[in-house]
């Protein structure tokens, strides 16, 4: 559904892996396929936490049925705004 | 007092601010003028100008009308009382369907009338129980219909914070009633969330510090504010629009209702039930943070969850980025540790066949021995050296062919005859015999 769902899933069959791998009676070709899904959801993990910054925004006219926003600035620190895009 | 009086009401001649013996070092007549220009416009221009009328109400012939004297009275009353706190038990309570109160406050000898009037009594978090004892802020003035003097309540304390409490302790117990309150209510939170709505003021520290903790600790999370005023009249209201709307908003998964500290009058719209409501309703997890560690408001009671400070809320609802890391990092050595156990098994298990294997082969290859050795005296047997040892000698031609048959001599060919200790050199005298086979050895030989 989101991306940060999709890091929740991507660590439940990263840990469904180990497990599996863990176990005995997998041969060592299908082992081997395991761990690369492994690396695969790793460097997955990876990129949805290195993703890109979340939006700030506020919400207008909420008295409307239609969600309308626009950009909130909040000065958040002085290394955020160094930062800032 | 009285001297005042009667100079005020009976001097209204040549009423001048001077004129009045008023003690002028007196604190308590702030509006000593005011009082002294009602007076004359209520005591001379009905009477058509000054100067004329002398000493009004001192017969039957300038009898006063009651109007005319109780507006007096209430000028002099207003007049001589700055705003004033008064102590007293609260007795026959009325809140009017215009939103008036009416009430006495007495003590065991005496009463006074009080009014509270409608915007003054809004701001009351509660009616004071009966009997209470309380604390009234206001100005004196009389009721000129009546001619009935009271007090003006513009503020109304219990001891201590006694109607604060007061008004908590009814809304938390109609919410328990309805259980709202009960904690298996409380829903958990999202691990993860896509976007955070906060529901605050769009000026206040709480904004700062909820974005800031959420950016610093999950800055992919997306924030959105559904801005409100979070104190004064009104507040109360804007803060249920503002979380119905952001709730409204598809996907925004946790809510945090928050403000800064501030003074138990500050944080009351916290306290109020339509508030506590709003947020007992919403469809998504709430968190609420509301003035500092100390302050419990009723909104607390009701939400999923309630965070001490606003930076402490920021931190309930997102994970931080380092632990998430972290945990990337373990399943990722976790993966590597599996695979490597996984390859160490094959090896073992590989070593161990291979160790079966090599021993089989040793075995075979002693057994191999064995047999061979049985065998070498057959083949002993077999070697044709032993044959010439028995005295057979073996014809070979120049190139080393054995000769083996008739039709292999030619006369006078040489050959040579192999012994058992070396090789004679020979020559075929003569061939003699039969044999069917001449023609075709021959051909062979040839």
């Amino acid at each position: 559904m989101s991306e940060e769902l999709d890091f929740e899933a991507t660590m439940a069959e990263l840990e469904r892996i180990v497990v599996a791998l863990d176990r005995e009676e997998l041969d060592l070709d299908e082992a081997l396929r395991l761990f690369e899904d492994g690396v695969g959801h790793v460097r997955r993990a990876n990129r949805l936490l290195e993703d890109v910054r979340g939006r700030i925004e506020e919400l207008i006219e909420a008295s409307s049925e239609e969600v309308r926003t626009v950009e909130l600035a909040v000065d958040v620190s002085d290394e955020e705004n160094a930062n800032a895009d | 007092m009285s001297q005042v009086s009667q100079g005020s009401l009976f001097g209204a001649g040549g009423l001048a601010p001077g004129d009045a013996e008023l003690p002028e070092d007196d604190g308590e007549l702030p509006a000593e003028d005011l009082a002294a220009e009602d007076l004359a416009e209520g005591a001379v221009e009905p009477n058509g100008g000054s100067g004329e009328v002398v000493a009004p109400g001192r017969s039957a012939e300038t009898a006063l009308p009651v109007a005319e004297v109780n507006a007096a009275v209430r000028g002099v009353l207003e007049a001589s009382f700055a705003p004033l706190w008064v102590v007293g038990e609260v007795a026959n309570w009325r809140r009017v369907s215009s939103g008036h109160c009416y009430f006495s406050l007495r003590d065991e000898s005496a009463q006074i009338s009080c009014v509270i009037w409608r915007n003054d009594a809004a701001r009351l978090p509660t009616d004071p129980e009966e009997g209470m004892e309380v604390c009234a802020y206001g100005s004196l003035s009389l009721y000129e219909t009546r001619g009935q003097y009271q007090l003006v309540v513009q503020k109304l304390e219990a001891k201590g914070e006694g109607l604060w409490r007061l008004a908590f302790e009814r809304t938390r117990r109609r919410l328990e009633a309805e259980g709202l309150t009960d904690p298996a209510r409380r829903r958990p939170l999202p691990a993860l969330p896509r976007r955070v709505g906060i529901v605050t003021s769009r000026e206040g520290a709480a904004l700062h510090d909820v974005v800031s903790v959420i950016r610093r600790r999950a800055p992919w999370t997306h924030i959105l504010l559904s801005a409100c005023r979070v104190q004064g009249e009104g507040a109360a209201r804007e803060i249920c629009a503002a979380l119905e709307a952001v709730c409204r908003h598809p996907e925004v998964d946790v809510v945090v209702l928050t403000r800064g500290g501030g003074s138990v009058e500050d944080l009351w719209c916290f306290n109020e039930e339509v508030v506590a409501r709003a947020v007992a309703e919403c469809p998504v997890p709430i968190v609420t943070a509301v003035g500092h560690e100390v302050d419990v408001t009723i909104v607390d009671l009701v939400a999923d969850l309630r965070a001490p400070t606003p930076s402490v809320a920021g931190e309930l609802i997102v994970p931080d980025a380092a632990d998430l890391r972290v945990a990337v990092r373990r399943g990722s050595s976790a993966l590597a540790a599996a695979l490597r156990s996984r390859a160490r098994g094959a090896e073992e298990r590989a070593s161990r066949a291979s160790e079966r294997l090599s021993d089989r082969i040793v075995r075979f290859a002693e057994r191999c021995g064995v047999w061979l050795d049985g065998l070498g005296g057959r083949l002993e047997a077999l070697s044709p050296l032993s044959t010439l040892e028995r005295g057979y000698a073996v014809p070979l031609d120049v190139e080393g062919r054995v000769l083996r048959r008739l039709q292999m001599f030619e006369s006078g060919d040489p050959f040579r005859l192999r012994v058992v200790d070396g090789e004679v050199a020979a020559r075929v005298e003569a061939t003699g015999g039969t044999g069917a086979g001449a023609d075709q050895g021959r051909k062979t030989s040839s």
